[in-house]
């Protein structure tokens, strides 16, 4: 099990990276805060669309879990301001990509303070309930953000060396090119 | 028709965006949903002008399919630019060696994206 001071450095790198999320994404700019949830080892939600994507480094491994409403992803897509409809498959996409970009900021920011690890690619589904269950030897950190379109739910599941150093202000800092950002050779 | 750009991405949303964009600046876009199918879609379609892929994605990721183009060498002409959530030194680095020309991080500014592909679809 990690120290409390793992789970707190993860939780600010978690709320820190959803909320430059939400600030960059039409629509979300209601979702700031997050909030912590009461998890136990176990938990049952009404769903309606969920992202899971793993990642894996030498200290750290686990996975991110995105868990938002229908309508949120729907009012959120990228695709409105193309013109172009928004049907299920596309929300079932997006739910996807969201899930990417988060767990992308949360690699930056971790990479900064020393912590590095490799992102999988992301599972959707859709459903009427998803259980989130701690990981063996492990936690699982869960934030609910509220907002005009229902709440958007974020579980990181994770497995630290209890050794595990993650520096001060990781959840400010930025390895490398930032969201945006761009180079050419 | 304007120059033919080939984006590569797992996520349909992002194919879209990239898509509607470059469409705007008058580019003519060929999708692919991860390396393997950007691979074939390279061997399979004449004359295209620069690739736009994303890094992670499942069968085959963007550096593979990268150094797949640079081993292969039939195509190590074509430009590719890098769009990814990834912004790690290390990994841009790898994209360098292995040939690419740009990398962009998501979400991506559309001015960003089309003056790059306008610069190196020349």
């Amino acid at each position: 099990m990690a120290s409390s001071e793992i789970v707190k450095a993860l939780e600010n790198v978690l709320r820190a990276s959803a909320t430059e999320f939400f600030s960059t994404t039409d629509q979300l700019s209601a979702y700031k805060v997050g909030q912590s949830m009461t998890s136990g080892s176990s938990e049952t939600l009404s769903v309606s669309f969920a992202s899971v994507i793993g990642y894996a480094g030498d200290e750290i491994k686990g996975s991110l879990v995105t868990v938002c409403e229908g309508e949120l992803l729907n009012k959120s897509h990228p695709n409105h301001a193309m013109g172009m409809p928004v049907g299920e498959a596309e929300v079932l996409d997006w739910v996807g990509e969201v899930a990417n970009q988060l767990l992308g900021r949360i690699k930056n920011k971790l990479a900064s303070a020393g912590v590095k690890f490799a992102m999988g690619t992301p599972t959707t589904v859709t459903g009427k309930s998803m259980q989130i269950t701690s990981p063996k030897d492990g936690f699982v950190i869960p934030l609910i953000f509220n907002g005009p379109f229902g709440a958007f739910r974020l579980y990181l599941l994770s497995v630290a060396d209890p050794k595990l150093k993650i520096a001060p202000g990781a959840e400010v800092g930025n390895s490398g090119m930032a969201e945006g950002g761009s180079i050419l050779f | 028709m304007g120059k033919k750009i080939l984006i590569v991405d797992d996520s349909k949303t992002i194919r879209q965006q990239v898509s509607f964009t470059l469409g705007k600046g008058g580019f003519e876009v060929i999708e692919a949903e991860d390396g393997k199918d950007g691979l074939a879609k390279l061997n399979s379609t004449p004359d295209i002008a620069l690739i736009v892929s994303d890094v992670n994605m499942p069968n085959m990721n963007g550096l593979e399919m990268l150094e797949a183009i640079k081993a292969e060498g039939k195509h190590v002409n074509v430009p590719i630019i890098m769009l990814t959530t990834e912004g790690a030194p290390e990994m841009i680095a790898r994209a360098k060696g292995a040939g690419a020309k740009g990398w962009l991080v998501k979400p991506f500014k559309p001015e960003q994206l089309v003056a790059a592909a306008t610069k190196l679809a020349a």
